[in-house]
């Protein structure tokens, strides 16, 4: 899950990238308004968390223009205005929940969960398919009630494929999806992730889950 | 309050009628006067008359007068007074009654009729029902004119009509003017307490915190109008200061949410796994980088948030401003060795300044250090101070990026920051600049040119140097 963060100050965007990275999101990170919106806008996200207080333009702004040139990825807001009304300018211009500062990393990483499974318009905690089942608050895997052990990159793969599953998804977006801007694409390390992937998940275990369509990319699904 | 103005009610109608007493007291003394002056010229003349009349009956000192007289004078009275009611009596100068008109009784007490006046005077007559009329008064003008043979007393009742007609008046209009007095108490009190009440309203509502409550005026320039709008322009300067303070507040609160985030944040983070050493350390150092921003940040609020401007100009003491800027250029220059930025110094020695030391310290430092922190590589901070006239003019001129001339108003506002010094500094820099001139009753301007450079220029009241 591909998470762009738009924080003007240093120290609190420093923490906020860093803790993410170690939930395995990918993360990049704007400064201003104005390169936040753009970002958002080339970028393939699963969510925008957003700060009020920028410099150039603020998050209302930037959350309005997202909205209205039809960017429909979830927007966390974050600010130090507790105020209703400026709680209520929030959601009306676009975002999709607030957060006061200062607040707690963890009610962070719950909001942000929540946004994503709505997304996906998932109703349950965990993510399931067949005898697989994830949970993504512990990140523990399981298959056919065995747990298995993941890498956080495998892991971070396996969510995405899992959030998309019955769905094609092409190297491309993986590579948008699973790993930072900074990622060199042209490589073949999603082959080699799909294949670790593969010995831990499907080779002992039946139905296979993992399936590759040719010429496109990879699928998660039952049959 | 219904208390205050029954007591104002009745202050003002009590007012009023004390001074429509002595109006009218002053009025009636005078038409009395002028009366009884008329009275005496007419009385005079025909006392005259009687006497002449006597004269010529020949009537006998201490004798009867003789009907024939008595004839002659009412004849002569009748033709002279026509309709006016007259009494008189003819006393012998040993004061026994000679004559006295049918009816006209005159007093008999020695004392009496041995007053020496020859003026009209108003007297008291006993009587029995049997008066000149009844239905008059007992009270006469009367005259006494002594003559040669006989003294004549003379009454002239339609005098005393015309006097009583007067003070009748003078009772009806004093029951008007009771009447007329409590209206226009009440109405006079109600009107000063409308102004009141105005102000109880406002005052009432500014105590549930409607800091926009406004007293209403009135089109008038009355000393309650006057105290009304000083009272509103007081209320105007208050609710400006406290939304000055709302707003400092707000503004103070975010900027301490920031460090107090990141902290909370880095920490929280920090402890969601296993770390290395090295990365406990990192977490660390940045948290304390943290608290030093706040702590910094705590230190210039409660500089900024100290009351008691009296109190601080009380403690202020002559200070050689001389040689205090001379070192914190020096201290700048240390401080910067690092950056290419020269400090320069043009200080006129022997100025001496009243005022904080501490404070003065802290102004130059903080133009001197933004004036390194904005200069860039390669720039010259030019520091210069010098009396001119009888004040004294600091400098402070950087070759630094500037500033724009839509910033250049705001500068001095708390927590305002340019675009460009986000997230250096606390933002109160210049606002402690500006307090600190202020306290010392300075001025501060500022030129910038962007790109060019900035000045700042603070002028300092200089008292002329003591006669070493």
């Amino acid at each position: 899950m591909r998470i762009l963060v738009v924080e003007d100050r240093p120290e609190v965007a420093r923490f906020i990238v860093k803790g993410l990275r170690e939930e395995l999101y990918a993360v990049d990170s704007a400064t201003t308004g104005t390169e936040g919106l753009s970002m958002a806008q080339v970028g393939d996200y699963d969510a925008i968390i957003l700060d009020v207080m920028l410099p150039g333009m603020n998050g209302f702004d930037v959350a309005a223009a997202l909205r209205q040139r039809r960017v429909s990825t979830p927007i966390l807001m974050l600010t130090v205005k507790d105020r209703v009304e400026d709680k209520v300018r929030g959601l009306d211009a676009g975002a999709d929940d607030y957060l006061v500062k200062p607040f707690a990393f963890a009610e962070l990483l719950a909001r942000l969960r929540a946004l994503l499974r709505r997304r996906d318009g998932q109703a349950a905690a965990d993510l399931r398919l067949a005898d697989l089942a994830m949970d993504p608050v512990s990140h523990r895997v399981q298959r056919a009630g065995k747990p298995v052990e993941l890498t956080q990159r495998e892991y971070a793969l396996l969510e995405f494929l899992m959030r998309n599953r019955g769905r094609v998804c092409t190297r491309t977006a993986i590579i948008e999806h699973v790993w930072d801007m900074n990622f060199d694409s042209n490589t073949n390390l999603v082959d080699v992730h799909i294949r670790n992937l593969r010995a831990k998940l499907d080779d002992a275990f039946s139905p296979k889950l993992i399936h590759t369509v040719r010429g496109v990319g990879y699928v998660l699904r039952e049959e | 309050m219904r208390v205050f103005q029954l007591k104002l009610t009745a202050w003002i109608a009590a007012g009023f009628f004390a001074l429509m007493l002595v109006v009218l007291i002053a009025f009636n003394f005078y038409a009395i006067h002028r009366i009884l002056r008329d009275a005496d010229d007419r009385m005079e003349t025909l006392s005259e008359g009687i006497m002449a009349e006597l004269a010529a009956h020949g009537t006998p000192p201490g004798g009867p007068v003789s009907p024939a007289a008595i004839a002659s004078i009412d004849g002569h009275l009748a033709f002279a007074t026509r309709h006016r009611r007259i009494g008189y009596a003819i006393v012998s100068l040993s004061y026994e009654v000679l004559y006295e008109t049918p009816g006209f009784s005159l007093p008999r007490e020695r004392a009496f009729l041995a007053r020496e006046r020859h003026r009209p005077f108003i007297v008291k007559v006993e009587s029995e029902g049997h008066d000149l009329e009844d239905a008059l008064s007992e009270w006469h003008v009367m005259f006494r004119c002594p003559g040669e043979d006989a003294i004549v007393f003379i009454s002239d009742r339609s005098e005393y009509e015309l006097v009583e007609k007067i003070l009748e008046g003078m009772g009806i209009a004093l029951g008007l003017a009771v009447l007329v007095a409590l209206p226009l108490g009440h109405l006079m009190s109600r009107k000063v307490l409308t102004s009141l009440d105005a102000i109880d309203e406002a005052v009432q509502r500014l105590r549930q915190g409607d800091l926009s409550a406004r007293i209403a005026t009135a089109h008038s320039q009355d000393e309650v109008a006057r105290l009304i709008e000083a009272l509103n322009r007081t209320f105007d300067s208050l609710q400006a200061s406290f939304e000055r303070i709302q707003r400092f507040s707000a503004d103070a609160a975010h900027e301490l949410n920031t460090p107090l985030t990141a902290l909370r944040g880095s920490i929280e983070v920090c402890l969601g796994r296993e770390r290395t050493t090295a990365e406990y350390q990192a977490v660390l150092t940045e948290c304390l980088e943290q608290i030093t921003t706040l702590s910094r940040l705590l230190k210039d609020l409660l500089l900024l948030a100290r009351p008691g401007t009296a109190e601080q100009r009380r403690l202020m003491a002559p200070v050689l401003a001389s040689e205090l800027v001379e070192q914190v250029a020096r201290q700048a220059q240390a401080a910067n060795a690092g950056s290419a930025a020269r400090v320069d110094c043009d200080i006129q020695p022997d100025i001496v300044l009243t005022g904080s030391e501490g404070l003065m310290r802290r102004l130059c430092h903080n133009l001197v250090d933004n004036a390194v922190r904005y200069s860039g590589k390669a720039g010259t901070v030019t520091i210069s101070l010098r009396r001119q006239g009888d004040t004294a003019v600091l400098e402070v001129r950087d070759q630094g990026i500037g500033i724009a001339a839509t910033d250049l108003d705001r500068i001095f506002e708390p927590f305002y920051q340019v675009e460009e010094s986000r997230s250096v500094g606390t933002g109160l820099g210049l606002a402690i600049v500006a307090w600190i001139v202020e306290l010392h009753g300075g001025a501060i301007t500022v030129e910038s040119t962007p790109g060019q450079g900035t000045l700042f220029r603070v002028t300092l009241p200089n008292p002329p140097l003591p006669s070493a």
